[in-house]
């Protein structure tokens, strides 16, 4: 995808590194990330649980728990409409100068909608607090945009929608709701902490084509969290595959999909589910992630990975360039490794991915 | 919900009947009433005959039974007869000695009236013949002695408490063939000079009026009757004895009734407002003060009642604990871990653990000797005085355990998903406490705060027997060492009453506020 060197950084991340405090020991959570996020696109960070997906977008949302520090590395944001231009989102420490991020620049959608909103203040009056919060508009007119916005993500009839309480709504009806109301005031970057994962299969689509419709629409930048790699083929244009606190492979969703280079990504796409063969057992990655509490010396991915070489166990591989946009943390992409290919089975990923997924989106809409 | 609160309240009538009887039963049958004899002087002085007189007459005293003596019943038929008294009258005493003699007893007329009398309202019958020594000169308390005697059975019991507990003042209450003018109408009430309900041929005068006591405007149109006390406040109504000044007599300047229109004044206690029918005859005494015959009355008394007494310490310091502990609860989950929380905890621990009567003992001490405060109520100098300790006593274990239970609600809320939305939305803390996580603490207090306002009716026994407050408190324990049937199961209809009032208004309540809560049958919202 070349138009993203076209694109403006809005999100800088050099070197990032977090520590977490746990009863007096050290864990690192992140280790050493650097990525950039363009305005405008759709960036899927993948991987497994405790590879620390949730925690790096805390970094730049200051959502990170209170015994949890960015240790290393700077966090810039770049926007325009700002009268400073470039904060680096590092340096925030009140909470007064974090709430003029969060919502108004960075907005945040939670895996369960059915929990993600105040039970007993109705739809309207939670809308109407954010709404009133970041734009200093008076109560009509808040609930004016309210309204706006709600009909924007597909609730019918919103007027008389709007004094109804959260348990009247559906899952699916509410996780638009969360949608409407972290884009109520109009964010350059929506992170979205699997926004499906607690959703009905037929609402899941639903929800995603939203997101996608909202941004095309409102222009944002979407940064989904996942660890389905359905969801990252169907929306994303950039993927981030991160393992113990590092990402080992970047590129856009073709690359990954169609031309993964790093031995970590060719496991994930392995254990799809859609890739399975009737009969067989069902494919997992071998093993668990390393203890974030230890130092890591040479590959985190070494011991549970079968192509493995010496150099893996020493020295920890530097990001290797595959093409303008493609980037894979592995030694394997070094000249002097032996030629490796990828498993038999994540091979023509594309057909077999069109005949195991089915686009709910047309029927239900 | 109409329908669903209906339904509510029929079960909760179902229940107050049921705890009644359960009650009934268990003082009534399950205690051995010959105890109550055994530490009873009169009882050790008296022997044969008469003996087993008394008994019947302690028994009938606590409500085990109901008799009537046939020379009670000789006594009330000679009296009619007009001109001499009945001790003179002839026919009364062979009447009186007629059952004397065991064998023929039965076949004098006027024992056979007070058998088919009573056999008819279902009465038993026992006779005890004349006690002889072998001389044949007749034993002490040896006389012979018929009694038509009603062992109420529960159930008996039961409806007639259940049917008598409301009751209703007609026109025609009053039976008195010379009262022809029976009405009931507003009229001007001399003494509040504002219009009163006033009945004739009902039992109270006054059955609405106004006058300058709290809550200003009384009635005697409808009555509770929770029962009678039959040993600590002698056959007083429980309902009297509870709503009754406990301070002394108020002697104010009124004019008697016979003094109206003239410039002539009276002081007295008099409370004009009570007045009921007087049957049996007024004498000449009430004669000079009264117009009509309704010249039964009671004094006015200074203070406040007994469950005035209870309640007014008991609101004050829910309020002062709600008022203060919910601030302080806030605080502490807010600065959780922090020396406030800290210090808060160990508050509520002590208080939590500290038997009450110890940290009563403490507080009062303190309150004495360092601040002056009044240490037994009746002492007080001052209006305020004697509330105050009561008053302390309760509210700080009240405080603690509103500190304690906001406190965890709001730490429990604190880790809600909509919590993070909130914050990552970019509500500031202040905003996310006030408008998300305590609203949703107080769903979990607001059902008992109907309960925690009405449980001040039932006063609090230890803090009050410490300060002799005159209050509601200690009424139940008493009456169960002194066996006084009647109060206990009055205190057990009307703390059943509270309770099932306390549940069903914070059901209310909690509805009100929690829009998940739908008071409704089946379908429309989970309950």
């Amino acid at each position: 995808m070349s138009e993203n060197a076209k694109r403006d950084v809005l999100l800088s991340l050099k070197d990032v590194e977090v520590k977490f405090n746990v009863r007096g020991r050290y864990l690192t959570a992140i280790r050493g990330v650097s990525l950039d996020i363009y305005d405008g696109e759709s960036l899927a960070i993948v991987g497994e649980s405790g590879s620390g997906k949730s925690v790096l977008t805390k970094t730049f949302s200051g959502m990170l728990d209170s015994n949890g520090t960015i240790s290393a590395g700077s966090i810039t944001l770049y926007d325009k409409a700002l009268s400073d231009s470039e904060i680096d989102l590092t340096n925030l420490k009140k909470a007064s100068e974090w709430q003029k991020i969060r919502g108004r620049r960075i907005a945040t959608v939670f895996q369960d909608p059915m929990t993600s909103l105040n039970p007993i203040l109705t739809i309207g009056k939670q809308m109407c607090m954010v709404i009133e919060k970041h734009q200093r508009c008076s109560g009509e007119e808040a609930k004016a945009r309210a309204i706006d916005i709600m009909r924007k993500v597909g609730i019918d009839n919103p007027e008389k929608r709007f004094d109804d309480y959260p348990f009247m709504y559906s899952g699916g009806m509410r996780q638009r709701i969360v949608i409407a109301i972290a884009l109520s005031c109009r964010p350059k970057i929506l992170i979205c902490d699997e926004p499906t994962t607690a959703l009905d299969v037929t609402i899941q689509t639903q929800i995603l084509d939203l997101i996608k419709e909202l941004q095309r629409e409102l222009d944002f930048t979407v940064v989904y969290i996942t660890h389905d790699l359905g969801v990252v083929a169907n929306v994303a244009e950039r993927v981030a595959v991160l393992y113990a606190g590092q990402i080992v492979e970047i590129g856009t969703v073709e690359e990954i999909f169609f031309d993964p280079r790093h031995p970590y990504t060719w496991a994930l796409l392995s254990s799809l589910p859609q890739l399975s063969v009737k009969g067989e057992d069902m494919y997992s990655i071998a093993g668990t992630p390393p203890s974030l509490y230890n130092k890591i010396t040479g590959d985190a991915f070494a011991p549970r990975n079968k192509y493995a070489m010496a150099i893996d166990t020493v020295a920890e591989p530097p990001m290797f360039k595959v093409s303008e946009t493609h980037y894979a943390k592995t030694w394997l992409l070094d000249p002097r490794a032996p030629k490796v290919e990828p498993p038999e089975n994540i091979r023509n990923l594309h057909e077999k991915m069109l005949a195991g997924y089915v686009d709910y989106s047309e029927e239900d809409y | 919900m109409a329908k669903y609160l209906l339904k509510r309240i029929l079960f909760s009538l179902f229940a107050l009947i049921v705890v009644t009887g359960i009650v009934m039963v268990l003082v009534y049958t399950y205690t051995n009433r010959n105890d109550l004899l055994k530490s009873d002087d009169n009882w050790k002085k008296r022997s044969g005959n008469e003996q087993k007189l008394y008994e019947y007459t302690v028994f009938q005293r606590y409500g085990y039974l109901e008799f009537v003596d046939y020379t009670t019943f000789l006594k009330t038929k000679y009296l009619e007869t007009e001109g001499e008294s009945y001790t003179q009258n002839e026919d009364y005493k062979k009447a009186k000695n007629a059952i004397s003699d065991s064998a023929t007893f039965q076949d004098y007329p006027d024992v056979a009236e007070f058998i088919d009398k009573y056999y008819g309202e279902g009465y038993d019958f026992v006779y005890m013949p004349v006690l002889k020594y072998a001389s044949g000169k007749e034993k002490a308390g040896g006389g012979a002695i018929l009694l038509a005697v009603n062992e109420k059975s529960v159930w008996n019991r039961l409806w007639d408490y259940i049917t008598g507990f409301i009751t209703f003042e007609s026109k025609y209450d009053v039976e008195d063939e010379n009262l022809t003018d029976r009405y009931i109408r507003w009229e001007d009430d001399p003494y509040s000079k504002l219009p009163a309900l006033v009945g004739s041929g009902t039992k109270h005068k006054y059955l609405i009026y106004f006058d300058s006591r709290f809550p200003f405007i009384h009635q005697n149109l409808i009555k509770i009757n929770l029962g009678i006390s039959s040993v600590t406040y002698k056959n007083q109504e429980i309902t009297d004895v509870i709503n009754t000044p406990t301070g002394d007599m108020k002697v104010v300047t009124v004019q008697y009734p016979t003094q109206l229109g003239t410039d002539q004044y009276t002081e007295t206690s008099i409370d004009f407002h009570s007045v009921t029918y007087n049957n049996a005859g007024v004498s000449d005494s009430d004669r000079a003060i009264f117009t009509d015959n309704y010249t039964v009355y009671s004094y006015q008394k200074k203070g406040l009642t007994m469950l005035e007494n209870s309640f007014i310490i008991g609101f004050i310091a829910t309020v002062i604990a709600y008022l203060m502990g919910l601030p302080f609860g806030i605080f502490m989950s807010r600065h959780k871990d922090g020396l406030a929380d800290k210090t808060g905890n160990f508050y509520i621990i002590f208080m939590m653990s500290v038997p009450s009567l110890a940290y009563i003992f403490l507080f009062a001490t303190i309150g004495t000797t360092l601040f002056g405060f009044p240490y037994k109520f009746a002492t007080s100098t001052t209006k305020i005085g004697g509330y105050i300790l009561p008053v302390i006593c309760l509210a700080l274990p009240g405080l603690g355990n509103v500190m304690r239970w906001i406190r965890r609600y709001m730490i429990d809320q604190m880790n809600a998903d909509y919590v993070k939305f909130a914050k990552a939305e970019g509500l500031s803390e202040q905003e996310i406490f006030s408008g998300h996580i305590f609203p949703n603490a107080m769903v979990y207090l607001m059902q008992g705060l109907p309960g925690s306002i009405l449980g001040c009716l039932t006063g609090a026994i230890i803090t009050e027997r410490v300060f002799a407050v005159p209050g509601v408190g200690g009424l139940l324990t008493t009456a169960i060492d002194s066996k006084d049937n009647g109060i206990i199961i009055a205190c057990t209809v009307f703390y059943t009453f509270l309770t099932i009032l306390s549940i069903i208004l914070g059901d209310l309540l909690l509805s009100r506020y929690d829009p998940r809560v739908s008071l409704t049958d089946g379908k429309g919202g989970g309950r």
